[in-house]
């Protein structure tokens, strides 16, 4: 007998353009993380000195000339916590709405489409409209509340689409076998397709929190571009209040006083924040699903 | 014979311009296993899905004639689908736990109706995991992930699942097409064991499965019923040409 030779699966050599391909994706990779870590490590080297115990407990006091930013903590805290409060309940529902229960395709596509235009517009025009509509037209003033409900439609698109995208991911498989035991479409949602799509709705949650503490043009608009009060008062008397967030006072040190120390100060109050609430939002998300 | 559990009259099924079901006319006794067979896309899926409306969500779906379970028509304008569905339990081709614990997918179905005691949702899954005789596989683990199960545990639970509903009717769309011939014998005994309690409709692709547990045979073809009749007379003397061509193999 006249056998062919084996084919050798070992010993190959890989192919060239594969491994161009991987050195291509590796350099990258490690591009972003030096990016990510020169970024993050100059806010922070430049940002370090400016803190101090009275800068983040105190109100700036224009007669001392003393620092503090401690009110921008509480406006930032308070806008994405009731921001958070009206737009997650919203968008999941939103999303639950037109992907489960919606049946007229068109006005689902019509949706869909204003809600891809509306996460796609420049902030500013957010804020003209909240101011507007919230500050004038309601009579909300330039206010804390008027920040929170600005920011909610803003972030709102954002919350329901990574919501739909993960109602989509539920295996179908789940579905019939909740319908098929006599679940009803609540109870399978409430069951199945919502803690299914947690991880989704978590990753919409942390871009939300992320796009809101980064604003500042539209919330030196509707929210007010100072903050030099201590809080005081009722949560309600302090929402309707003015008051700026911790970006909108990074903007004012660093553009019209050139006070770029005490805006480097902010900006690493900022990034550590926004790792609290991204621990803070996993945690949570952890506990649920736990239970 | 046994007693009527179900039977159809006329009943047809259109999805959109697609004639699936021509007017199907079935009995399915109590207390007895009834096989559907029939090739790929003669609509034996569709039919058993017919059977506890779970057809009601698909888009352009249209269906007329009549389903009768125990004397009521189950398209009749004041059925409660999820009572229609406590009562007509189904078991899917593929395994489809849920993601969550043994404990919970069991005890899921007897949730949505409404059982909330602990002692009483102890009791259910402990009785359906050994009707479906997984429970000395699972027992010390209930309150794992039952995605962690092999495959043929995971039908094995599924069963469980739906059986602890107490379901009147089971139906079973090819239970045993995706597993190993150790768990297909594991489910076929089970069958056997549940006809005594439950009425069962079971579509299969396998000859020699549907000649050993069941009691009736049904043969499909292209939307129709050809032929119903006790298991022995389809596979020993059948009155159709085209069920004796399908049983030996000649097409299909
Ligand atoms: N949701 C649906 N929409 C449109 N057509 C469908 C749908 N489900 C099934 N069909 C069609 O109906 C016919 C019957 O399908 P069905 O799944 O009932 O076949 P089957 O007998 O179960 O086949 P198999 O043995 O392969 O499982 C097929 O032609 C199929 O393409
Ligand atoms: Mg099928």
């Amino acid at each position: 007998m006249n056998n062919p030779p084996l084919s050798r699966i070992t010993g190959k050599r890989r192919r060239p353009s594969e491994f161009l391909l991987y050195g291509l994706i590796y350099l990258l990779a490690a591009c972003l993380a030096v990016l990510v870590l020169l970024l993050v490590g100059y806010i922070l080297v430049r940002g370090l000195p400016a803190i101090t115990v009275p800068f983040l407990t105190t109100a700036e006091n224009p007669i001392l000339e003393t620092v503090g930013i401690f009110p921008s903590i509480v406006n930032t805290l308070y806008i994405v916590f009731f921001a958070l409060i009206i737009c997650v309940p919203l968008g999941v529902g939103g999303a639950v709405y037109l992907s489960e229960y919606a049946k007229n395709k068109k006005l689902v596509g019509a949706i869909q489409f204003a809600s891809e235009t509306l996460a796609g517009i420049p902030s500013i025009l957010y804020g003209i409209f909240g101011y507007v509509f919230f500050c004038v037209l309601l009579n909300l003033h330039v206010s804390l509340i008027a920040g929170v409900l600005t920011l909610t439609i803003m972030v709102l698109p954002i919350m329901m689409r990574t919501t739909q995208e993960a109602l989509r991911a539920v295996p179908k498989a789940y579905r019939e076998g909740a319908l098929g035991l006599g679940a009803t479409k609540w109870y399978l949602i409430r069951t199945i397709l919502i803690p299914s799509s947690l991880k989704g709705i978590l990753t919409g949650v942390i871009l939300s929190v992320g796009r809101m503490v980064s604003e500042s043009a539209a919330l030196l608009l509707v929210a007010g571009g100072s903050a030099m009060y201590m809080p005081r008062g009722s949560v309600w008397e302090q929402l309707s209040h003015s008051g700026s967030t911790l970006s909108v006072e990074l903007y004012r040190y660093a553009m019209s006083r050139g006070d770029n120390g005490t805006a480097f100060g902010i900006a690493s109050v900022l990034i550590v924040i926004v790792a609290l609430l991204n621990l803070l939002t996993r945690f949570v998300a952890w506990r649920l699903n736990k239970k | 014979m046994n007693a009527i559990k179900l039977y159809t009259k006329e009943l047809h099924l259109h999805y959109g311009e697609a004639h699936v079901l021509k007017g199907i006319d079935i009995e399915v006794p109590e207390h007895c296993v009834t096989a559907l067979i029939g090739p790929s896309g003669c609509g034996k899926s569709t039919f058993l899905k017919t059977l506890n409306r779970m057809n009601d969500a698909v888009a352009n779906v249209k269906i007329t004639g009549e389903v009768m379970l125990d004397g009521e028509d189950i398209y009749a304008k004041n059925v409660d689908v999820t009572a229609l569905r406590k009562k007509v339990g189904m078991v899917f081709q593929a395994p489809n736990p849920f993601p969550m614990s043994i404990y919970d997918n069991i005890a899921y179905g007897p949730r949505i109706h409404g059982e909330k005691k602990r002692i009483v949702l102890d009791e259910i899954v402990e009785q359906s995991l050994r009707d479906a005789a997984i429970w000395d596989e699972v027992k010390d683990r209930l309150k794992k992930p039952a995605l962690g199960l092999s495959g043929g545990q995971q039908q094995r639970l599924c069963i469980a699942r739906s059986l602890a509903t107490k379901p009147e009717l089971l139906l079973m769309d090819e239970p045993t097409s995706a597993l190993d011939p150790i768990s297909t014998s594991k489910i076929e005994e089970l069958i056997d064991e549940l006809r005594k309690s439950y009425s069962i409709v079971i579509v299969t692709h396998n000859m020699q499965q549907a000649a050993r547990i069941s009691d009736y045979t049904a043969f499909f073809l292209l939307g129709d019923l050809v032929e119903l009749g006790t298991t022995g007379d389809i596979f020993s003397n059948p009155k159709d040409r085209r069920t004796e061509d399908y049983i030996t193999g000649r097409f299909g």
